[in-house]
């Protein structure tokens, strides 16, 4: 079940990136496609019955989660978000040179020819 | 239009089966993992913290967190660059008079933003968050007061910056002196769960806190521009 949540989270982004023209949803369905991916990340690491991983006291063990996946995935987010923030700049400099956001037959052939720079 | 219907077809036929094999998985009643078990049993002797997730990420894989660190700041580097470069060609963002709500709520939630951010970085070791989560919730502070009034971030964050992301290095190195490995615990005091415990770890997630809250801050200040 859980399973099915995220595999149907990545589904969405999939589906986003390859038919949105337009830069900025691009983007964004990549961004969702990676929350699927954590949720999956996450997910490897659960315990039956686990606690998270936070002792409260020195001496009592706890049965926790796997606290590995967690720390994993925080670095995940950082990067997902850092690659986002420059994608966006570079999505806004291609609004610069060709005044919209959408990758059309206008933008195809200027790259047949080689004159997009 | 078949294009997109031929698309959900193509996925439904990938997806279906992985979520049959997936489905399959049952999870164990404890963890299997030798390193999760060490990590289980040993975080509180070797830091002295109760958050497993924090001396994972700053104790056992401080290196990891450095190379994350690199990452980020080379792509806000990139980033300004790019904007930088293209200084003359990129439109500036005026702007009118926000909204009453977006106004008068900056102005009454921007101290309690503030504070909270504070909060998650200092209570890193003790509960759920830490620099990561804290600065990035330092920016959204930064954020919504630029959006409000125009205001962008001074122009002295990008030195805090450098100096926390320099003094987290060394550390690091001194570390080195004193164990042999980067990013070791090599001064531990405080007591088990109190706010000064965890020794020099607790320092490195309060310094990474400032470097990432002030790296978004700065990148949300590129981002307006000059005037």
């Amino acid at each position: 079940m859980y399973f099915g949540a995220a595999l149907f989270i990545i589904m969405i982004g999939i589906y986003g990136v390859a038919t949105s023209k337009n830069l900025i949803k691009a983007f964004v369905s990549l961004n969702i496609m990676e929350t699927g991916v954590n949720i999956l990340l996450i997910m490897t690491g659960f315990v039956k019955g686990g606690a998270i991983p936070i002792f409260s006291s020195p001496d009592r063990l706890i049965k926790a989660v796997d606290p590995l996946p967690q720390a994993l995935v925080l670095t995940s987010i950082v990067i997902g978000f850092a690659t986002t923030a420059l994608g966006l700049v570079i999505v806004r400099l291609f609004f610069i040179k060709n005044g919209k956001y959408e990758l059309d037959d206008s933008i195809y052939h200027k790259m047949i020819k080689g004159s997009l720079k | 239009m078949t294009r997109k219907l031929l698309l959900i077809i193509a996925l439904l036929l990938i997806f279906v089966p992985l979520f049959r094999v997936f489905n399959k998985y049952e999870f164990p009643r404890e963890a299997t993992n030798k390193i999760a078990k060490y990590y289980t049993a040993n975080t509180i002797r070797d830091h002295n913290i109760p958050n497993m997730v924090t001396g994972v990420v700053v104790g056992y894989r401080g290196f990891d967190t450095v190379g994350e660190l690199i990452v980020l700041f080379l792509a806000v580097m990139g980033l300004q660059a790019v904007i930088k470069t293209n200084r003359d060609s990129v439109p500036r963002i005026i702007f009118t008079k926000a909204s009453p709500i977006l106004n008068g709520g900056t102005k009454i939630m921007y101290p309690f933003i503030f504070l909270f951010s504070i909060y998650i970085i200092i209570h890193g070791h003790l509960s759920p968050g830490g620099g990561f989560q804290g600065g990035a919730m330092l920016a959204t502070g930064v954020l919504l007061n630029a959006l409000c009034c125009g205001k962008q971030p001074a122009a002295s964050v990008k030195y805090a910056e450098g100096a926390s992301g320099f003094t987290v290095v060394l550390l690091g190195i001194i570390s080195v002196l004193f164990l042999g490995y980067f990013m070791g615990n090599y001064m531990k005091f405080g007591h088990f769960g109190g706010l000064i415990s965890g020794g020099i770890l607790s320092v490195f997630y309060i310094l990474i806190g400032m470097k990432v809250g002030t790296e978004l801050s700065g990148l949300i200040g590129s981002y307006i521009g000059d005037k």
